[in-house]
C-alpha cells in the first residue's frame, strides 16, 4: 500500500515535470527575443545566396 | 459488440467502446497532435519556402520535368509527379498534405511497429520517429522526398513482415507503391532501394522469385531519375578537384562545437548548420546521441525471435550512420567514388541517409521502455507513458511551431504571375516559347524579403512554368561547388562581357531570348556580375522584377535554338516512367482482378505472386 503511493507520487512528479519543462522549452523557443530565436535569418547580406553554412 | 439476440453490456455501449479504444488511438492522436504542433504556422494559408523546398500555385508540366530538359534533371520525377498531382489538387494544398503526410506516415508506422506493445511503448516509437533531429534538419532544407521516403520506412518493414508470415513468397502490394512514394529524388530512391532490400527482403525472407519482384519494383521506382540523368549526359565524373570540395562541404558536421560523430549518432549531422536547431547545439544534442546509442544497445540485447529482422534493421542504420559518418572522416573517399563511378556524387551529402537508423531507433527504444515499465501498474504506467511521447519534444523544443517560425507559410507576390503572363504572350506571338529564359542574379539561391529573408532555391523557374535557364553552381561557406550543366560557363562568359549589347548578343547565341532579373535587398547585396545590365525590350518592371526580351531576339531566326531530344533519350525516358507509373497501376489492378476472382489470385488471401 505505501509502495503504491509512493509510487504514485513519484510517478506524479516524473511524469508532471517533464510535461511542465517540456512545455516551458516548447514556449521559451517559440517566445525569445529575436537575436536568440532559431527563426531569426539577419544574416550578413552577402550570404543571402550562399546555400548554406558549415 | 451488442448485435441482434445479444444483452447490451456497459462496455458496450458507444461511450464504453471509446473508452475501451482510446488508449489504442492514443497513438495516432499524439502523432496527429505533435504533427500540427510541429508544422504550425506552415499550415496556414500560403506556401512554404525553405531551402530546396520550392512550391508554387500551380507547377507546370514540361519536358523537363519529365527529365528531356537542356539542364541537369536534379527534381525528376517529384517535379513532375507535384505538377501532375495540382492540376488536381491546388499546390498550396498539395504541399501542406504532403508534409502532414510524411510526418504521420511516419509516426503512425513506427508505433505499428509495435502494435502489440504497451501504451507508453507504442507512444515512445511514435514520437520519436516523428520528432528528431533527422526530421527536423531535412524538414527545414526542404528535402521533401527524403522525408516521404523516410516515412515509407516503417511500412516498408511491416511488409517485409507480412511477407515474412507468407514464408517469404508473395510480395505485399502495398510495397510497389510505397517503392514509388519514396523514389521521388535520387536521395530518397537510394534510401528506399535499401529498406526494399533489408526491411523487405531480408526481413521477410524472401524467396529467388520475390528477390526478382523486388529487384523489379526496385528499378522501376528509380528508373526516371536514372534515366534522366543518364540520358541528359548529367550522370558525368566530376574532376578531382570539384569532387573534394563536395565531398567536404557536404560531410557530416555537428553545429559549432558538437563534434560530428555525436551529431550523427543523435540522427543529425546535416552539412548545413544553418538548418540545424539551436537545441541541438549543446547538451540535448549530446542526450540524442545517448538516447539513440541506448536504443541500438536495446535491440541487441531485444530478446524473442525474430533475430533475422534486428540484424536486418541493425543493417539498415550501419548504412545511414556508417555513410555518414564515412563522409566526415574521409571525405577524400567519397570524392574518389564521384571521381570514379558515374553518378557517385550522389552520395556526397553523408547524412542524407541517416533516416534508415530510425527503424532500429524506434524497435530498440520499445525494447527499451518495455523493460523499464514491465513492472509498472496503474497511475506509473501514466507516468511513463507522458515521458515516453514528451521526451523527443524536451529534447527538441524548437521544432515546434513550424521551427519556431523557420517554415512559416508566406505569399507568392503577385509580380511573378504577371511576369510568367507577359512573357507566354511574347513568346508566343514570336514563335520563342521553346527558348530558356535567363534567370538573375545567375546564382541557384534567394532570400527574397517577402519569404522573410529565408534562403530558398531560387523560385522564378517554377513560377514561370516554362523552360528556364538557371545557376547550378552552389555557394557553401563562401565555397563553390562547380554546377554541372554546361551551359553555365557559357552564361558567366556572356554576362561578363563589356557592355550590355555584348551580354545580350552571347546570350542570344546561348539561345536565350528572355531574362527575368529579380529584385530586392538580397539582389542588391549580390555580386553586380551576377546580374549586370542587359540591353533589350521591357515587358514588364516592377518592384520584385523585371522582365525584358533581349535585343535582336524578334523571332526564332535571332536566337540559337535548343537542340531537340533525340528519339533514343525520349523512349529511354518513356519506358522508364512507363515502368514508374506501373507501381502505382499494378497493385491497383490486382485488386480488381483480385475482387473479380479472375485467375492469378493467391492461395491465400488473393496477392499475386512475386
Amino acid at each position: 500500500m505505501g509502495t503504491g503511493i509512493i509510487g504514485t507520487l513519484v510517478s506524479l512528479i516524473v511524469g508532471g515535470s517533464v510535461a511542465a519543462v517540456t512545455v516551458v522549452g516548447v514556449v521559451s523557443s517559440q517566445t525569445g527575443a529575436p537575436s536568440e530565436s532559431p527563426g531569426n535569418s539577419s544574416e550578413p547580406a552577402a550570404s543571402v545566396i550562399q546555400y548554406g553554412d558549415n | 459488440m451488442g448485435g441482434a439476440g445479444q444483452p447490451s453490456t456497459p462496455a458496450a455501449r458507444p461511450s464504453g467502446r471509446f473508452l475501451l479504444r482510446l488508449p489504442h488511438a492514443l497513438p495516432d492522436l499524439l502523432v496527429v497532435g505533435l504533427a500540427l504542433l510541429l508544422l504550425g504556422p506552415a499550415l496556414l494559408p500560403g506556401y512554404v519556402l525553405s531551402y530546396d523546398l520550392v512550391w508554387v500555385r500551380d507547377l507546370a508540366v514540361t519536358t523537363a520535368g519529365w527529365g528531356l530538359g537542356d539542364g541537369v534533371p536534379r527534381a525528376v520525377p517529384s517535379d513532375q509527379v507535384v505538377a501532375l498531382l495540382d492540376e488536381v489538387v491546388p499546390g498550396m494544398l498539395l504541399q501542406k498534405v504532403v508534409l502532414l503526410g510524411a510526418l504521420v506516415g511516419a509516426g503512425c508506422g513506427a508505433h505499428r511497429l509495435v502494435r502489440t506493445s504497451p501504451p507508453a511503448v507504442r507512444l515512445a516509437a511514435a514520437a520519436v520517429a516523428l520528432w528528431n533531429p533527422f526530421v527536423a534538419e531535412r524538414l527545414l532544407l526542404g528535402h521533401w522526398p527524403v522525408l516521404l521516403a523516410y516515412a515509407a520506412l516503417p511500412w516498408l518493414l511491416l511488409a517485409g513482415r507480412a511477407l515474412r508470415e507468407r514464408g517469404g513468397a508473395g510480395l505485399p502490394l502495398v510495397v510497389a507503391p510505397l517503392a514509388a512514394v519514396g523514389a521521388l529524388s535520387a536521395s530518397a530512391g537510394l534510401t528506399t532501394t535499401v529498406a526494399l532490400v533489408l526491411l523487405v527482403g531480408v526481413v521477410g525472407g524472401a524467396t529467388r522469385r520475390t528477390w526478382g519482384a523486388l529487384g523489379l519494383v526496385a528499378v522501376a521506382a528509380n528508373a526516371p531519375w536514372v534515366v534522366a540523368g543518364l540520358a541528359a549526359g548529367a550522370v558525368t565524373r566530376p574532376d578531382a578537384g570539384a569532387a573534394r570540395v563536395a565531398a567536404e562541404v557536404f560531410a557530416a558536421r555537428g553545429p559549432g562545437d558538437l563534434p560530428a560523430p555525436v551529431a550523427v549518432l543523435g540522427l543529425g549531422g546535416v552539412w548545413n548548420t544553418a538548418t540545424v536547431p539551436d537545441s541541438l547545439t549543446g547538451p540535448r544534442a549530446w542526450a540524442w546521441a545517448v538516447l539513440v546509442v541506448a536504443a541500438l544497445v536495446g535491440l541487441a540485447l531485444r530478446s524473442g525471435p525474430p533475430r533475422r529482422e534486428s540484424a536486418a534493421v541493425g543493417a539498415a542504420a550501419a548504412v545511414g550512420l556508417g555513410l555518414a559518418l564515412l563522409s566526415w572522416a574521409a571525405p577524400g573517399l567519397l570524392a574518389a567514388v564521384a571521381t570514379a563511378v558515374p553518378g557517385g556524387g550522389v552520395l556526397r551529402d553523408g547524412s542524407r541517409l541517416v533516416g534508415l537508423a530510425v527503424p532500429a531507433v524506434v524497435l530498440g527504444l520499445a525494447a527499451l521502455v518495455t523493460a523499464a515499465t514491465r513492472a509498472l501498474r496503474g497511475p506509473p504506467v501514466v507516468a511513463a507513458s507522458v515521458v515516453a511521447a514528451l521526451l523527443p519534444v524536451l529534447l527538441l523544443p524548437d521544432l515546434a511551431g513550424g521551427a519556431a517560425g523557420r517554415l512559416e507559410a508566406v505569399a507568392i507576390p503577385g509580380a511573378y504571375g504577371e511576369a510568367r503572363d507577359a512573357l507566354r504572350a511574347d513568346a508566343a506571338a514570336r514563335d520563342l516559347a521553346d527558348r530558356p529564359v535567363l534567370v538573375l542574379p545567375f546564382a541557384s539561391y534567394r532570400a527574397p524579403d517577402w519569404n522573410g529573408g529565408r534562403p530558398v532555391l531560387d523560385p522564378v523557374p517554377r513560377l514561370l512554368g516554362g523552360p528556364a535557364l538557371v545557376s547550378d553552381e552552389l555557394v557553401v561557406a563562401d565555397r563553390v561547388v562547380a554546377g554541372e550543366d554546361p551551359r553555365g560557363p557559357v552564361v558567366r562568359a556572356a554576362l561578363a562581357l563589356d557592355t550590355p549589347e555584348e551580354r545580350s548578343a552571347a546570350l542570344r547565341e546561348a539561345g536565350v531570348a528572355y531574362v527575368v532579373h529579380a529584385r530586392g535587398p538580397d539582389v542588391d547585396a549580390a555580386p553586380e556580375s551576377l546580374a549586370p545590365d542587359l540591353a533589350g525590350t521591357a515587358l514588364l518592371r516592377d518592384e520584385r522584377l523585371d522582365v525584358q526580351r533581349l535585343e535582336g531576339a524578334d523571332g526564332p531566326a535571332d536566337v540559337t535554338a535548343p537542340a531537340p531530344s533525340g528519339a533514343a533519350r525520349v523512349g529511354a525516358v518513356t519506358v522508364a516512367w512507363v515502368l514508374y507509373g506501373g507501381l502505382l497501376v499494378a497493385p491497383a489492378g490486382a485488386v480488381v482482378l483480385r475482387r473479380t476472382g479472375a485467375p492469378g489470385r493467391g492461395p491465400e488471401d488473393g496477392s499475386p505472386r512475386s
